[in-house]
């Protein structure tokens, strides 16, 4: 049957209040629907071409080259700028001012002097400035640790070790991605329209695949250098083993709160896939062993999935046991009777953690591509839409609405101290979010409005006797007009709001951030502290190249068996 | 120097909460500025002056009070950003008179939301047509001046065409610029030991 003809039948989505709580936030994995996988489906079934019509980097890794891909109606070039960095400069840290590499998504094929205007700005990152022609504006530092082993292992004309490629997972880790108007790029609104970038986050997850490619060339690039005899190319599969890291800190938590009806799309897709597949009515041997092979896949994508962090590593037990529950659940119970995806769902409830339960959720969507994928075109979100305030609403029904969503946190004690412990702001010093502790540094007055859950109490205490409207209601209080705006969403758009404290004394900001990272469809989440963290990026996937050639399936997360 | 529109948006969102507006009301003077802009009309240049009338002041005495021959404000001069909240919020069908609406180009985005039918809005030197086709002109900012809102279309007027990037003047982004610094929290020793990526190599 082809299923885009006809609506899915699906079981139930899961309710808000169970889904868009931190701690299973903080446990959601890439899927099909992750902002890479949905880019690269489109570039191998659009059979995009690529080029490099610059590649101009000498010995000591200092130059410029541009990677071009071209689509059916337009082409993108990644400008890259090598640099040669002291050691001393090399800092993730989003106040550094020096990287290995910086790079510039150019929209079209950059003339010279497109290439020298970008040399003068590129490398200075924030302190420089590009136009409307730049879609997204990086850099990217080496893993210090990898890169020297690499380079010399292929100049000695042998392969690095797989091991250790493991370990780290990539040569260099980007920064930053910026994108949508950030130092004076082009903004999404001049983007959308083209199907390429329906879907968001495309424009950076192109950049990024692009990078890819450019860091394995210049590795490469630089052992033939070094022996221009004796050097070798990677072996193709020990290639793909190689990722791109990214190194995210709080600077991304807040976007989850400051984009609720985007991450009410988000989520709702993820969801609703989950529920197309619940509701099958049966599945075929064929497609049992064929799950039960996906299983043991992701089973050497755990087992390869390195933290030092104490809370990261009791989740990785956490995955690792529910991984091998689940095998032993197939091998016991096949897929064979009515409904088999729903009822191994309600029994993963029972018996995996939240690490186990989201991981199973994105693995059952895996073999369902015909199902699911179409969904990825609801994802994105004409934010305005939902943007202006309702003020024929009456506070009756505000109350209502307010009761329903925030009802965790009317029933909180903010007098505890412990429950306001924290204050997001900006800081003078290089304009990034930042969290602060509430009693014991004088922030309070800068707090950006990132806490839901006490702005709607103390929006409900005022509402408590206001009668007529909303209109009116807010011209009487005009400071709660950020969160009744966000409350009206919310009534739409369920998966709009996270139902937890996000200024408590314990609040994880990681859990946020690795809620937005799984839907760009990073891996290996390597929190370095509460609040930044490590991840890997198109680990597996194809190159360039394998998509121009064709036949580049959409099943390059999880590594092939026989590959540990 | 052309700036990209979410630069616009997010400089005056900051600057108007810098200035001293709530969050919420902060967030739709990012919205009038920025629609202003991709119009090509000067909205950082209206946001800028507008907020130098207003920081340090009780924002209280530049909110509408609506009666039934007009809208003013307690202080006599109306802010254009508490107004077209409240026009949005309420919806605009018919004749209203905003009286002594200070910067009154940013009250054009809230009318745009606000109207339930073709209405014109006017004031001298000024005359914009919303609900229907987007039309309009002004002769440069206002500082102060009665807005009235009538039903009617204005097609002796241009369109008003989208653009997505703006030029804003130098010294309309230095007032903004100022406005939304008040923003930031000055930075302590402690803020930045524990900041996003402190504390660990990540020399590795």
């Amino acid at each position: 049957m082809e299923h885009r003809d006809i609506t899915p039948d699906q079981a139930p989505l899961r309710p808000a209040t169970e889904v868009m709580r931190l701690a299973r936030m903080g446990s959601f994995h890439q899927s099909r629907l992750s902002f890479m996988r949905i880019l690269l489906r489109r570039l191998s079934a659009e059979r995009w071409r690529f080029t490099t019509p610059l590649f101009d980097i000498n010995a000591r890794g200092e130059g410029t080259a541009v990677y071009t891909a071209h689509g059916p109606g337009r082409s993108y070039s990644l400008v890259a700028f090598a640099h040669d960095l002291p050691a001393d400069q090399r800092s993730d840290r989003v106040i550094a001012t020096a990287w290995d590499a910086t790079f510039a998504l150019f929209d079209g094929i950059p003339t010279e002097a497109d290439i020298t205007r970008l040399r003068a700005n590129v490398p200075l990152q924030e302190a420089g400035r590009v136009t409307e022609t730049e879609l997204s504006l990086s850099r990217a530092n080496r893993s210090v640790r990898l890169w020297e082993h690499v380079v010399s292992a292929l100049a000695r004309g042998e392969q690095p070790d797989a091991a250790m490629i493991t370990d780290v997972g990539y040569l260099m880790r980007t920064t930053a991605v910026y994108g949508s108007g950030k130092f004076g790029a082009a903004d999404r609104a001049a983007t959308c329209t083209r199907p390429e970038f329906q879907a968001p986050f495309q424009i950076e997850m192109l950049n990024v695949f692009l990078i890819r490619a450019f860091v394995m060339d210049l590795v490469e690039h630089l052992a033939r250098l070094r022996a221009p005899k004796a050097a070798v190319p990677l072996e193709p599969a020990l290639r793909r083993r190689f990722g791109i890291g990214n190194s995210t800190g709080l600077g991304m938590a807040p976007y989850l709160l400051n984009h609720p009806a985007l991450l009410n799309n988000w989520i709702a897709a993820r969801e609703t896939a989950l529920a197309r597949v619940r509701a099958l009515p049966s599945a075929t041997p064929q497609e049992a062993a064929g799950f039960a092979t996906l299983v043991k896949r992701a089973q050497i994508h755990a087992d390869e999935w390195r933290s030092d962090h104490p809370a990261q590593i009791a989740k990785l037990a956490d995955l690792r046991g529910d991984l091998a529950a689940l095998i032993a659940r197939l091998a016991a119970l096949p897929l064979t009777g009515p409904t088999p995806w729903n009822a191994l769902w309600l029994w993963a409830e029972g018996a995996l953690s939240l690490e186990g339960q989201e991981a199973l959720a994105s693995l059952m969507m895996e073999p369902h591509g015909a199902l699911v994928d179409d969904l990825s075109a609801g994802m994105a979100c004409e934010e305005a839409v939902y943007w202006r305030i309702d003020g024929a609403m009456t506070c009756d029904e505000l109350r209502t609405v307010v009761d329903a969503i925030y009802d965790w946190a009317l029933a909180t004690d903010w007098t505890d101290r412990a429950t306001q412990a924290r204050v997001w702001y900006v800081s003078e010093a290089k304009l990034e979010p930042r969290l602060g502790p509430r009693w014991d540094e004088p922030l309070a007055p800068y707090e950006q409005p990132l806490c839901p859950g006490r702005d709607a109490a103390l929006m409900r205490a005022d509402l408590e006797d206001a009668d007529g409207t909303v209109a009116a209601f807010l011209m009487a209080h005009p400071e709660h007009r950020h969160i009744v705006r966000r409350a009206q969403i919310a009534a739409k758009l369920p998966y709009a709001e996270i139902r937890d404290n996000t200024i408590a004394e314990d609040v994880l900001p990681i859990d946020m951030l690795r809620a937005k990272l799984s839907f760009f469809g990073a891996c290996h989440f390597d929190p370095r502290s509460d609040r930044w963290v490590r991840i890997t990026m198109f680990q597996h996937a194809p190159f360039p190249s394998e998509i121009a050639a064709g036949g580049a399936a959409d099943d390059w997360t999880y590594p092939p068996l026989g590959s540990a | 120097m052309s700036w990209s529109l979410s630069e616009i948006e997010s400089l005056s969102r900051k600057a108007a909460r810098g200035a001293g507006m709530s969050w919420g009301m902060a967030e739709e003077a990012g919205k009038s500025v920025t629609w202003l802009a991709a119009a090509g009309l000067p909205g950082p240049e209206a946001l800028a002056d507008l907020l130098e009338r207003l920081h340090d002041q009780d924002l209280d005495e530049f909110a509408p009070v609506i009666r039934t021959d007009a809208w003013r404000a307690p202080g006599g001069a109306l802010c254009p950003i508490r107004a077209g909240a409240a026009l949005s919020d309420l919806g605009c069908s018919g004749e209203t008179r905003l009286e002594g609406v200070m910067q009154p180009l940013l009250i054009v985005p809230f009318a745009v939301q606000a109207a339930e039918g073709p209405l014109v809005l006017e004031w001298p030197g000024a005359r914009f047509a919303c609900g229907g086709a987007l039309r309009g002109s002004a002769e440069g900012l206002c500082v102060q001046a009665d807005v009235l809102i009538e039903t009617g279309t204005a097609a002796e007027q241009p369109m008003l065409d989208c653009a997505l990037r703006y030029t804003p003047k130098p010294e309309a982004i230095t007032v903004l610029e100022r406005f939304a610094q008040l923003t930031y929290a000055p930075e302590t020793e402690a803020s930045r030991t524990s900041g996003a990526g402190a504390g660990l190599s990540d020399h590795d």
